[in-house]
């Protein structure tokens, strides 16, 4: 999992771990990396879709 | 009742929905299983992130996983809009400075200039995580 998380761009990495280590809100999230909060929202959801198939190819769980 | 966009499913997931509209996309989502789908992808990144895509958890699993993270590919910050605004006029600062100054007095300046921007570029996540802890 580490693996696929590094092997993200920086910019989802960046959504990944302000969402779910910081638990920072989109909204603080737009306002601390300089986004609109949509794109915020966006990079996360790709990140998700990036980790369910690089995870899903690796045998994960599901 | 069109599909809500994937912001919106996003928000409600994480209770970020707006009040007014968040019994409707419950609704919604309740009865769509496009949508559905999206809750149920969060809900396992969320549990993989926790535990680990294998079938014997890390007994410390997210915590573990995001310090190795953010240890070797640190989320890099974009700079705020502020510090972006800031930073032309910091680097004019700078250049005239040197051209002033020559030597040990430059360099140390643009040694006070360059903590001034770290310590600014920071600043906006310490301001936030005080305001979390304090609510």
């Amino acid at each position: 999992m580490a693996r696929a998380l590094l092997e993200m761009p920086d910019f989802q990495r960046e959504v990944v771990v302000l969402r779910c280590s910081r638990e920072l809100s989109f909204a603080e999230i737009a306002e601390v990396t300089g986004v609109p909060p949509g794109t915020a929202k966006a990079r996360f959801h790709r990140a998700v879709v990036a980790l369910k198939r690089a995870l899903g190819e690796r045998g994960g769980t599901r | 009742m069109s599909h809500p966009t994937t912001g919106e499913l996003l928000e409600l997931h994480f209770g970020e929905a707006d009040p007014l509209r968040r019994d409707g996309l419950s609704t919604h989502v309740g009865g769509c299983a496009a949508c559905r789908a999206l809750g149920e992808d969060l809900e396992w990144t969320e549990r993989v992130l926790a535990t680990g895509p294998d079938d014997a958890p890390p007994a410390d699993g997210l915590a573990r996983v995001l310090a190795r993270v953010e240890a070797s590919g640190p989320a890099r910050r974009r700079p705020s809009p502020r510090l972006r605004a800031a930073l032309p006029c910091a680097a004019a600062l700078l250049a005239g400075s040197a051209a002033v100054l020559q030597g040990g007095a430059a360099a140390a300046l643009a040694f006070f200039a360059v903590g001034s921007l770290l310590t600014l570029s920071i600043a906006p996540v310490l301001i936030l995580e005080s305001q979390r802890r304090s609510r």
